[in-house]
């Protein structure tokens, strides 16, 4: 009984009232427990207070930014999100208006530019489209440039609008529905003018003053602009595919100077744009005649992806039928641009299950094999690819995203190697941009 | 339908609808209504500000040299889905449909050789062309017969 | 008896009324007309709120049917666009291909019920008027999607065709 006592055993003994040398002990014992607490007192209220904080505080990004920044578009919040690759953590958050939420990012300036249309009274009212300067540190609008009300408002997210090579100026596509692009000066931050351009469609950038664009017969239009970005000439080439037989998606990728379009049926066609002409290379098919026999096919709302410093591209892939051209994709399949070459099928996760913008995962923490039981589970419901994206530094990341979902996908994109899940807090992930090279950022890269 | 089934029963469905890569002849209503008329409407009366107006009008661009062949290489009609053939039946139709009423009459039927040999060169300004085939058309009505009724 | 059998008795009553009832045929309401030329409205093909309705083979959007409108009619508030674009489609019930007119119902917000996306001969945005990835809402007063319809306009490559053809129609 004694040995349960314990500590007390200091303070205590059983029994009645101690003798009176013990009770002395006691008495020394006593102060000292009750100099301890008065000490320990003493120090609390002897320390310092907690600084005084202000209010009015607001974060600002990091510069220049991480190549390993992501923007994605919500289409049901109407805005894009940026989030760190690395650790899922949102750093910024733009508006979009109507349609969806895609910027255009300089290399040479601290700065990102968005097309936006907004009505007066929400779904009606006046009309207005502005182009919308905001500073890239702040994520503070810093200017606009009002354009013509003709933005044409699209379900995919390339071709929307252009930068020059050099970001003197933008080019908007406007679709009313004849055919123009809005030319704006972001140097000056004014209005240039509007280029009409009956036929063609979509603007990519083609140089320092020079836009590319897409026409109903298979053709490019190049659009050459002067010094104060006005149009000097406008060129269509002859047709380089067949809008009918196969005609390429609008969803192309940029390597270097050259453009790469795939089309309906698998083939790869590139348009180097280096020189004053356009020059088309010989298509080649990205399925084999294995591959079509099993109906694989291209399919996405953005399907291809190039890291420019190692010429992979990465196309995304379904099995379907004709027709299935904006199918969302089950694996993505590498290609070595150099040899014309595939060098790996990535069989493709689901990129996370969101519901309202939140994470479902369960069971991490619980014993085996539960815990793989649960995520096995989450796994099995399909989320389909619908967009990938490829950051361009040297230890690139292979980013994919469904629309069904505010997850994404985090790959090696070299070795192909799952990595993680990002939540981006989207309740659906449409408009994936990794803009590389943006505000001084890594080198290289399409936007 | 539940997500997950609607990918594989949709893609079944587009598998069994079979091909659509296959371009058929139609008849010239039938052009109209697939290549036109999605912009410049059934009554051929455009957009204002955005798609010209067919009716009443498109029949007087063949008073003047050059309005021919304008109607044949303005991209919507040079660049739409049809044989020489299907696309010269579907102009003649589209004078014939939309006049004015004296220019059908005396419509001399587009060719397939004239349409082969134009629709290669699709127009790039196309306003400017028509801004000045339309002053030409005035002047030329001004000079012949006094102004142009509605 | 005793109290237990008694209760026993009553529930294997109640039990036998309930699946004779189950097993009585029911009267149903009556089932939809069958539009002339329409396939059955009680499979996927005939139901316009399904999202194989014949008629949606190239659709791109909310079904105007499930937002308050019909296959043919805007929902209320909304306005129809005037421009659009005109996909063909086969009509499972007579075999026929119709041309079928995807206008867009204009400025309200998303009617967000019955996305369906198909893309049966449909065609890249530089074919504009091949296209479903468009916002079709030009030329009406406000360019915010709500919903999609799908008009049957006209009937493709048929001997006599529906369509009236002023002119000779011959060439």
């Amino acid at each position: 009984m004694f040995h349960r006592v314990g500590c007390f055993s200091f303070f205590l003994r059983s029994g009645g009232v101690p003798a009176p040398a013990m009770r002395h002990h006691l008495r020394i014992r006593w102060s000292l427990i009750a100099l301890v607490l008065l000490g320990i007192a003493g120090a609390r209220t002897g320390r310092a207070d907690l600084e005084i904080e202000q209010t009015g505080q607001v974060a600002s990004l990091p510069q220049p930014p991480s190549p390993h920044w992501a923007w994605v578009g919500d289409p049901v919040q109407r805005r894009s999100v940026l989030v760190d690759l690395e650790n899922g953590r949102m750093l910024g958050n733009l508006a979009g208006g109507e349609g969806l939420a895609i910027a255009l990012f300089p290399r040479s300036r601290r700065e990102l530019y968005m097309p936006r249309t907004h009505y007066s009274r929400g779904d009606h009212g006046e009309r207005v489209d502005a182009l919308i300067f905001f500073d890239s540190t702040l994520l503070t609008p810093v200017g606009e440039v009002i354009l013509p009300p003709k933005r044409a408002i699209l379900a995919f997210t390339s071709g929307g609008s252009a930068l020059s090579d050099d970001d003197r100026f933008a080019a908007v596509f406007n679709l009313t529905p004849a055919t123009s692009i809005s030319i704006v000066d972001l140097e000056a931050r004014t209005f240039v003018e509007e280029v009409s351009t009956p036929g063609c469609s979509l603007v990519y950038p083609a140089g320092d003053r020079r836009f590319a664009m897409l026409c109903g017969n298979g053709a490019l239009l190049l659009v050459t602009l002067d010094e104060a970005g006005r149009v000097v000439e406008r060129t269509r080439s002859a047709p380089f595919f067949d809008p009918v037989k196969d005609p390429v998606t609008e969803k192309a990728a940029r390597w270097g100077e050259t453009w790469l379009f795939a089309s309906f049926e698998g083939y790869l066609y590139s348009v180097d744009l280096s020189g004053a002409e356009p020059r088309f290379s010989e298509p080649w098919s990205l399925l084999s005649e294995a591959d079509r026999e099993a109906s694989w096919r291209i399919g996405g709302t953005r399907h291809l992806a190039v890291h420019q410093a190692t010429g992979r591209l990465y196309s995304l892939v379904h099995q379907g039928g004709p027709d299935t051209h904006k199918d969302a994709g089950s694996e993505l399949w590498v290609y070595d641009l150099a040899t014309r070459t595939r060098l790996q099928r990535i069989e493709l996760e689901n990129p996370g299950l969101t519901f309202m913008g939140l994470p479902i995962e369960f069971g991490k923490d619980w014993i085996w094999p539960f815990n793989r039981l649960a995520g096995w589970l989450l796994a099995s419901v399909p989320i389909p690819i619908d967009e990938v994206q490829v950051t361009q530094d040297a230890a690139p990341l292979l980013v994919t995203a469904g629309t069904a979902s505010g997850g994404l996908g985090i790959y090696d994109a070299l070795n192909g190697e799952f990595l993680r899940h990002i939540y981006t807090g989207n309740m659906a992930n449409l408009g994936l941009q990794l803009p590389s090279g943006w505000a001084g950022a890594a080198q290289g890269g399409n936007r | 339908m539940s997500a997950p089934l609607r990918v594989p029963v949709l893609l079944t469905l587009l598998v069994v609808c079979g091909t659509t890569a296959v371009v058929r002849a139609e008849t010239p209503p039938i052009n109209y209504m697939l290549q036109c008329q999605g912009c410049h409407l059934a009554d051929g009366a455009g957009s204002p500000g955005a798609v010209p107006p067919l009716r009443n009008l498109v029949g007087k661009f063949l008073r003047v040299p050059g309005g021919r062949e304008y109607l044949i290489r303005v991209p919507g009609s040079a660049q739409s889905a049809l044989s020489n053939r299907e696309l010269a039946e579907l102009l003649s139709w589209i004078i014939r449909r939309f006049g004015p009423e004296q220019d059908a009459a005396n419509l001399a039927p587009f060719t397939a050789e004239e349409v082969g040999s134009a629709r290669g060169r699709p127009l790039v300004d196309v306003d400017s062309v028509r801004r000045d085939l339309l002053r030409r058309i005035a002047a030329r009505d001004l000079s012949s017969s006094g102004p142009e009724g509605p | 008896m005793s109290w237990m059998g008694r209760s026993l008795g009553i529930l294997c009553a109640l039990v036998l009324a309930g699946v004779t009832v189950l097993l009585l045929p029911v009267v149903r309401a009556e089932p939809p007309a069958v539009q002339a030329g329409e396939p059955d409205p009680s499979t996927p093909e005939g139901d316009p709120g399904a999202a194989e309705y014949w008629r949606y083979c190239a659709i791109d959007g909310y079904l105007a049917d499930c937002c308050g409108g019909t296959h043919t009619t805007c929902p209320p508030g909304t306005e129809m666009s005037t421009v659009t674009w005109l996909g063909t489609c086969t009509n499972p019930a007579d075999g026929k291909d119709y041309v079928i007119s995807y206008n867009d119902c204009c400025g309200k917000p998303p009617g967000g019920r019955c996305f369906v996306r198909r893309t049966e001969g449909e065609r890249p945005a530089y074919v504009t008027h091949k296209n479903n990835d468009i916002n079709w809402c030009m030329g009406t007063s406000s360019i915010a999607y709500n919903s999609t319809v799908a008009v049957v306009v006209g009937v493709a490559a048929s001997e006599q065709s529906d369509v009236s053809d002023p002119g000779t129609g011959e060439e």
